[in-house]
């Protein structure tokens, strides 16, 4: 091209279209494109040659989605068929081109006949058609989509570089340039290439030492020394986690409306670093991931099963209004469609619907693979109780807490061992003077024992009517209809108010005490309550005063302030709406302020109150009916933790028609017939019912933490039947029985898993989640015993015995009862209550509270799990999560891949099918990731379709090399990463001459060296690292880097404030420990295409906005490492020119050239005169970061300084791999 | 100079025509569009501070004018999240007083599916609509008091009254109304027409998304809203926050001055182009442009939100929350400031109005937020002549229930409902005065003319003269449209 001298190019740009303008008009038309000069194949390939012809041409009207005139060409029986259109002939006659309709067709100059049609625009090339035509003569063979083929070892054809070739690598790429009339570059230059290497394998860029040393060395393993080095870092692990991280869609909170935090997400992200690191192979790696629970026969190593965060690790949403069982599906899904992305290459999601339009996937086949993920023990939607995740977990502690609860653990033992012992001594003496008691009066005897023991009974025969009004007055003040729209009203100023400045002064000097005295700041939801947290409340709170333009406080903060307020005497009428709300207490169910109380049946206690029931004939005196009805105990009634015996007994009649079901929900329960528990979480116990069977969960989170029995068989509908459940206060479901009509009943254990507390809580004023008590009825997402009727409830703060529960049944029964039967008994009523028992079952309580609140307090990172039981998988229509059709196995894709018999049918199957060394997909899909990585774009370039859908590959034979060769050396991903960056191909110079820009604009054909922009953490790490600021610290909670203010407001509900007081040396690590809100992206990094985690992601975009100008010139995090950048260059030297040089290889890691140099003079000058001429300018700019001002440093040298570093640090190749 | 006597755009063409003569196919396509852009990178240069003009246009977007004749040049979407109670607004179902307290039908209930909130209830009472409802203009239209500035501009307005959507949780009926599915990931009906239809200003975004900041939120928006899916991502929705750095960035250091961005923005020009001789990359070229786009934004953009220059009366018309930053009523000037500077899709979410408790007490307030905004932004955009063609549109991601959430008492609410619900258009080739559908005499399910999401969103890309079933692109395997499978066009909405 015309060579023009840059820096007048600059002044008029009009030369330099002249220029380009000239590159393209005369590159047109070259030999690559011309008929003819690239050469027909000798055996043209189905999936290479043809197939792309087929597709692009003809498949719209004669493919697999639609068969214009019976013809498809997709399919060989039907294309070399009889055409039903057109008798006697057939489109493609083997052999035989000139018989062939295809080929008439494609080929006539008639341009009515001609295909494809004129209206398509489409037409055949003459090359096109010889293809077709040699194909046809040899006999058009068909093969599978070549994804599906095991890949199989093909040598390069010879070339005549072949020589220079360093590895096989480079003998496939020189076959595919001397095909296409293209040459490779020649070696790039040793600075480049060490900023390269570096770069690509580290994600940081290399110390100038470093690249002396390199470019000094002229050992000729040199080079291969390097590439060992930089794959031996913790940073080159660090580099490839951050890339997995997409595909693990990792994140630190949970997404969707509330977007809360997760339960903890960096000790998988820490396990990636390691694994990398250790170089674990990718077979293992992906095993460990997929179904590390399930390795060493259910027993796997702390590790194995944290890698299993990686099916953890989507979005979990909730809302008020969600249903379990659907978001549970949308889980399971969106870890089929997971595997597809991540390890096949595949677009799963498309069979969620339909069988797959294009590829050999129905929709049995989805799931069949979404059957293994069916099994995950997990509900779907809130699950999540004080960051205690709705599933198995890995405590996390830290070493102080591991220690405690060491202790913790080995004094609940020795309390358990006292209590066993008191319990076995309590026993033989109850035995002894039971022995030695005559036996008569056994009614009485067992009836006293109940009763001293009977907490609460209500008989529900009568009912009074109470008086509530003094808690719903303020309510009633203001009824429907009322709607103040005048601005000066006082519910318009209450909001206002809310956030305005006096309300945020209050509310910032409120903070500082809380913060000053150590407290937590309450009632921020779903958020850790770190001071961190608060310090960020702070700063913006600072920032709205400064700022009156800012977002004002979001929700949770203005309920905050609310409660603040009131709790400080604000008691201004102002404040009534807000004050409603906290008193409303038990609000809406009740009507018109008016309440029914019920008697107790035990003198002197206080009542239970009931709703909107029927009174109905009961199965002793009157009983209540159900119908959008409360019945709720007195306060503190039927309260029990894990460690506390205790049973319910009741009479229930449920209705015969309609039973009880709701295909929304067929993890049950259909009907709660009594529960006490509060929390969405369903802490607490409930005694539900599910298809006709009563359930009885002891739960602290469902469904992992839960104790959960059922029954085997219904219960009668339409008569009273008698409920009895006994608990032991042992935490196993082992220890819970249910009686029915006084039988034993018998249960099948569901889950039996429960080690933190099964206290019923929550608030009593909240719309949602409110605890009231042991209750039946409705409340928020409980669903009521319609029609169905309850009476005789009574709670006994003990396990009865079998001879009890009889009696209350009826005690005519006690006469089938053995006389030693009934002695047994009566000793051990009698040892439970000894008071030494009674002392000892006291202490290991204790101790288990203890040891609970510790393990309560520990972190936790969710991991997999099955849930005991099978569940039964089956086609969703439409996916929709119950719309059941035909019932599926687990497997694999059968047409792609057949499925091994010998393979266990759970997630560990699934890994080991994945794979299998002749998996076709398995292995290609990894390498192709990995060549993406270092050259920008895959072998094939749609790097998550490998589909018939997708690219082909540029390279087929070199793809199946790498992938057997990843098989071949076990799966090592370091051994791939040096052959690739080793090879001669990538250590090519990356410069771009007209004509392989015309010829191959994508460097689809690698005949020159790698360059792209770099990936967003890469550029803001290489800032870091430039300036000297980067802090190596590896792993550990993610940090909160410098972000623009109010940058969490109102994209949530939870997390509405970013954290601000890090130490300063946290602004400064690297930015895969960046925390990652998925509502809320990293804005500096969002810019530069880094995906928000919501889904799983193996390719970024590479953008090019404006915005991305403006984060490098603007943010605080930049300027800073611009500053430190400028105060290093001014360091290393007195001299401009070398000061000048120094800032060039920092930022750039070459040596300026001489034009390059002069312009940073320049704009060095003519900075040095406009901080001189204003030196107030100066002290601005130096204020910003974090980061102390070199005090050696003069203040307008080093800002005038910092302009130049900012300038250089902007020019493309510093934040270009080149 | 030379720089004047070639347009940039046709020499961008004719390197672009002579490519594709040569059949490269897409890489080289891709390669010339690069280069265009490196053409009007350079072009643009030529004026270091060029005028704001609406017109120069940088990016025609892949369709360039559309597929046919195109009404409405842009958009405004007001979305209110958490959802209207369109039986308190727009939907007048005068028999509702009666009713109040008694039982909803069964036979009008059904079976369809209910949020989880209220599907425990056992009864469904009628909540009448707690505000009375006046008839406005010629076409004689009922809107309840709490939107008397809307009701009084009812002859400029379409309202569609039997809207309905599949989702009755807030993020998947938002997501489902802003990108045509309910997950998050697909592209955002603004990115879409962004990536359809470019951008009519090279110096500000052209899709512009603004929430309202000033009130409790116990439901906000989402960003999957205005995310570009897997469309390129400078598609992507720009958030426009209240505050002195109304971009992400825009502002310049302290210590930075105008002159001085200048001068880094020359020398990095110069250097791009030292670097370019070198690498030959074109990529750097668009690098260059970009970086001058970033200088115009970062005077445009605070021009844009300063609106000192506005007269007394424009600023009463929009009421007295317009002076307040963030708020819905800044919002909204803000919007018709910036259509008039050409931005494509602007955005206006207003939060916080999902009232299951207390609506009587709580929709209000919301409504007075809005209403008189609302209808300024409309009137303001008639009087300038630009209602014509910039189509405004209001709505929520649902609508509300006709029966009260837990029960009739003082704190009685409304839970979300999908079967029906009603917006409203104006403007951009829409037939005003009328009303389109029909909801049953309960407000709770659709009697006549049904309009899915889907539907909307097709007449929306129909009015901006797109078919809505030729806008793809090619994800995954597969072509992706904002109308997934489904969508008509609304024939009866069209002026």
């Amino acid at each position: 091209m015309t060579k023009l001298s840059p820096l007048s190019l600059a002044a008029g740009g009009g030369a330099l279209v002249v220029g380009l303008f000239l590159i393209l008009s005369h590159g047109g038309a070259p030999a690559v494109t011309e008929p003819g000069a690239v050469p027909i194949p000798d055996r043209p390939d189905w999936n290479w040659d043809v197939r792309p012809i087929l597709s692009q041409n003809c498949f719209a009207c004669h493919g697999q989605a639609t068969q214009k005139a019976g013809l498809r060409l997709d399919d060989r029986e039907v294309a070399t068929g009889e055409l039903p259109e057109n008798k006697g002939h057939r489109a493609i006659v083997p052999g035989n081109p000139g018989k062939s309709e295809l080929i008439k067709r494609v080929s006539s100059q008639d341009i009515d006949f001609r295909m494809p049609p004129k209206e398509t625009h489409k037409s055949l090339s003459a090359r096109d058609i010889a293809i077709l035509e040699r194909w046809i003569d040899q006999g058009a063979s068909y093969k599978k989509h070549w994804a599906y083929i095991t890949p199989t070892l093909v040598h390069p054809a010879r070339t005549q570089w072949d020589s220079q070739a360093i590895n096989e690598i480079d003998r496939y790429i020189y076959a595919k340039l001397a095909e296409n009339g293209l040459s490779p570059s020649k070696p790039a230059d040793r600075e480049t290439l060490i900023n390269r290497v570096t770069l690509d394998l580290t994600g940081l860029p290399p110390t100038l030492e470093e690249v002396d040393a390199f470019v000094a060395d002229d050992d000729p393993k040199a080079y291969e020394r390097l590439v060992d080095r930089l794959l031996a870092s913790t940073e080159y692990a660090e580099r490839q986690t951050n890339i997995w991280l997409d595909a693990a869609r990792y994140a630190d909170t949970r997404g969707g409306l509330n977007d809360g935090q997760r339960p903890l997400s960096y000790p998988y992200r820490d396990w990636l670093i390691s694994a990398f690191k250790q170089n674990l192979p990718y077979d293992q790696f992906v095993i460990w991931q997929l179904a590390g629970d399930k390795l060493n026969g259910g027993k796997p190593t702390r590790e194995q099963l944290l890698a299993t965060a990686f099916l953890k690790a989507g979005r979990q949403d909730s809302e008020g209004g969600s249903i379990d069982e659907e978001f549970r599906t949308n889980y399971v899904q969106e870890r089929t469609e997971l595997i597809g992305k991540d390890f096949l290459g595949l677009t799963l999601g498309c069979a969620k619907c339909h069988d797959h339009k294009y590829d050999v996937i129905s929709q049995a086949d989805y799931y069949a693979i979404a059957a293994f993920f069916n099994q995950m023990d997990e509900r779907g939607g809130g699950g999540f109780n004080r960051g205690t995740p709705q599933g198995p977990y890995l405590l996390w502690p830290s070493p102080k807490q591991s220690e405690q609860l060491h202790e913790a653990h080995a004094a609940t033992l020795a309390r358990q061992a006292e209590y066993d012992e008191a319990l076995r001594a309590a026993r033989a003496k109850a035995e002894a003077a039971v022995a030695a008691a005559p036996l008569d009066r056994l009614a009485e005897q067992v009836k006293a024992s109940i009763d001293e023991d009977t907490q609460a009974y209500y008989p529900f025969d009568d009912a009074y009517v109470g008086d509530l009004t003094p808690l719903m007055v303020d309510a009633q003040k203001q009824g429907p209809g009322v709607y103040p729209q005048d601005p000066n009203s006082p519910l318009q100023k209450a909001l206002r108010k809310m956030t305005r400045p006096e309300a945020i002064e209050f509310l910032q000097a409120k903070i500082a005490a809380d913060v000053a005295a150590g407290k937590p700041v309450p009632n921020l939801s779903g958020a850790s309550k770190s001071g961190r947290r608060r310090a960020g409340m702070l700063a913006d709170l600072e920032a709205m005063k400064a700022d009156p333009g800012l977002p004002r406080l979001a929700s949770q903060e203005v309920e905050w302030a609310l409660e603040q307020l009131i709790a400080a005497g604000y008691t201004d009428e102002l404040l009534s709406d807000g004050g409603i709300i906290k008193k409303r207490g038990l609000r809406t169910w009740l009507k018109e302020g008016r309440v029914l109380w019920t008697r107790s049946g035990i003198p002197g206690r206080e009542p239970g109150f009931v709703s909107n029931v029927t009174f109905v004939d009961g199965a002793r005196g009157k009983g209540v009916q159900m119908h959008d009805s409360v019945v709720a105990t007195a306060k503190g009634v039927g309260m029990f933790e894990r460690t506390q015996p205790y049973s319910l007994d009741f009479w229930v009649r449920l209705r015969p028609e309609p039973a009880y079901v709701d295909s929304t929900r067929p993890e049950g329960p259909a009907a709660n017939v009594l529960y006490s528990s509060g929390s969405v979480n369903g802490q607490g116990y409930e005694i539900g019912l599910l298809e006709g069977r009563l359930t009885y969960a002891i739960t602290h989170n469902a469904p992992y933490e839960q104790l959960k029995i059922s029954l085997r068989d219904p219960v009668p509908a339409g008569r009273w039947v008698h409920v009895t459940t006994t608990y032991d206060g042992h935490s196993s479901a082992k220890g819970m029985r249910f009686y029915i009509d006084g039988k034993l009943a018998p249960v099948t254990i569901e889950h039996d898993h429960l080690t933190l507390s099964a206290l019923p809580q929550g608030p009593a004023d909240s719309l949602f989640f409110a605890y009231y008590g042991l209750s039946s009825g409705t409340n928020f997402n409980r669903t009521e015993l319609v029609d169905g009727a309850l009476d005789e409830l009574r709670v006994i703060t003990r396990a009865l015995t079998p001879m009890e529960v009889a009696y209350l049944h009826n005690p005519a029964l006690l006469a089938s009862v053995t006389e030693s039967d009934a002695r047994r008994q009566l000793a051990e009523i009698r040892a439970a209550k000894d008071p030494t028992v009674v002392d000892a079952k006291a202490r290991l309580s204790a101790a288990q509270i203890a040891e609970q609140k510790i393990r309560a307090a520990i972190r936790k990172v969710m991991v997999a799990g099955d849930q005991p039981l099978y569940r039964k998988s089956f086609v969703l229509d439409r996916g929709v999560y119950n719309a059941y059709r035909q019932e599926v196995k687990p497997q694999g894709l059968p047409r792609v891949f057949a499925w091994n018999e010998k393979l266990p049918r759970d997630r560990l199957g699934l890994a080991q099918w994945l794979m299998d060394p002749k998996n076709p997909l398995t292995a290609r899909v990894y390498v192709n990731r990995m060549w993406q990585s270092h050259f920008g774009t895959g072998i094939v370039q749609t790097v998550e379709d490998f589909g018939t859908q997708g690219t082909n590959p540029s390279h087929p034979e070199l793809l199946d090399y790498l992938a057997i060769e990843f098989i071949k050396s076990g799966w090592d991903i370091k051994h791939m990463h040096k052959l690739m960056v080793m090879s001669a191909t990538y250590r090519q110079d990356s410069n771009i001459t007209p004509e392989n820009l015309e010829k191959d604009p994508r460097n689809t054909l690698l005949e020159r060296g790698p360059r792209f922009r770099m990936p967003a953490e890469v550029i803001r790490d290489n800032a870091l690292m430039a300036s000297g600021l980067l802090l190596k610290q590896v792993g550990g909670d993610s940090v909160f880097p410098y972000a623009p203010p109010a940058i969490w407001y109102g994209v949530a509900t939870g997390l509405t404030v970013y954290p601000t007081n890090v130490p300063d040396d946290q602004m400064h690590r690297r930015s895969m420990y960046t925390y990652v809100k998925r509502n809320a992206p990293v804005a500096n990094l969002d810019v530069f295409d880094m995906p928000n985690r919501n889904d799983a992601s193996v390719s970024r975009p590479i953008s090019n906005t404006p915005l991305q100008g403006l984060v490098l010139l603007n943010d605080t995090q930049f300027v800073e490492a611009y500053r430190k950048l400028a105060e290093r260059v001014l360091r290393a030297s007195a001299d401009e020119d070398q000061q000048l040089t120094t800032l060039w290889r920092l930022a750039v890691r070459r040596s300026p050239r001489a034009t390059e140099l002069a312009a940073t003079r320049k704009l060095l000058h003519s900075e040095l005169e406009r901080m001189k001429a204003k030196p107030e300018k100066a002290q601005k700019l130096l204020s910003i970061g974090v980061s102390p001002v070199d005090p050696e440093a003069d203040p307008l040298e080093l800002a005038a300084m910092t302009v130049v570093t900012a300038g250089v640090m902007n020019t493309p190749d510093a934040y270009t791999l080149r | 100079m030379f720089r004047k006597s070639i347009d940039p755009q046709v020499l961008a063409n004719i390197s672009r025509r002579s490519i594709l003569r040569t059949s490269m196919g897409l890489g080289a396509l891709a390669a010339a569009e690069l280069l265009a852009g490196g053409f009007k990178a350079i072009a643009a240069t030529a004026n270091p501070k060029p005028a704001m003009a609406a017109g120069s246009a940088p990016d025609q977007g892949k369709l360039g004018t559309g597929h046919f004749r195109a009404r409405a040049k842009r958009v405004i979407d007001i979305h209110m999240k958490g959802a209207v109670s369109q039986v308190d607004t727009f939907d007048y179902k005068p028999e509702l007083f009666k009713y109040h307290g008694t039982e909803l039908p069964p036979s009008v209930k059904g079976t369809a599916k209910i949020s989880s909130m209220s599907n425990a209830q056992s009864t469904f009472p009628v909540l009448a609509p707690i505000a009375p409802f006046k008839q406005y203009g010629q076409c004689g239209r009922w809107v309840s008091d709490l939107f008397r500035h809307v009701g009084a501009i009812a002859d400029d307005l379409t309202f569609i009254h039997s809207i309905w959507t599949p989702q009755v949780n807030h993020d998947p009926a938002d997501i489902l109304m802003h990108t045509g599915f309910q997950l998050p990931g697909r592209p955002s009906t603004g990115a879409w027409i962004n990536y359809a239809l470019g951008t009519d200003n090279a110096n500000l975004p052209a899709f512009v998304v603004m929430k309202s900041q000033y009130q409790s939120a116990a439901v906000g928006s989402t960003p999957a809203t205005w995310s570009a899916g897997f469309l390129p991502s400078r598609h992507q929705g720009v958030e426009f926050r209240s505050g002195s750095t109304p971009v992400l960035y825009v502002e310049n250091p302290a210590g930075i001055d105008r002159d001085e961005r200048r001068d880094q923005i020359d020398f990095i020009h110069d250097v791009a182009m030292d670097q370019y001789q070198h690498s030959g990359d074109p990529e750097v070229l668009s690098k260059i442009a970009q970086y001058e786009m970033a200088y115009r934004m970062q005077e445009s953009v605070p021009e844009v939100t300063d609106i000192s220059d506005e007269p007394e009366y424009v600023l009463d018309m929009y009421g007295p929350l317009v002076r307040t930053p963030g708020t819905f009523a800044r919002n909204c000037l803000l919007a018709r400031r910036l259509v008039e500077r050409g931005v494509k899709y602007i955005n206006l979410i207003d939060v916080g109005w999902d009232h299951h408790v207390a609506i009587a007490r709580r929709h209000p307030p919301n409504c007075w937020a809005v209403d008189q905004p609302c209808a300024a932004l409309v009137t303001d955009l008639k009087q300038r002549g630009l209602l014509e063609d910039t189509l405004v549109t209001f709505k929520g991601e649902f609508g509300r229930t006709v029966y009260a959430q837990g029960g009739i008492n003082p704190n009685s609410g409304r839970d979300h409902h999908g079967g029906n619900f009603t917006i409203w258009m104006a403007g951009g080739g829409t037939k005003p005065g009328i009303a389109y559908g029909r909801s049953d005499d309960f407000s709770y399910n659709v009697a006549e003319n049904p309009v899915e999401v889907h539907d909307l969103n097709a007449t929306m890309l129909y009015l901006l003269g797109i078919d809505h079933t030729r806008l793809t692109f090619h994800y995954q395997g597969r072509d992706f449209r904002l109308t997934d499978v489904a969508g008509q066009v609304i024939q009866g909405v069209l002026a």
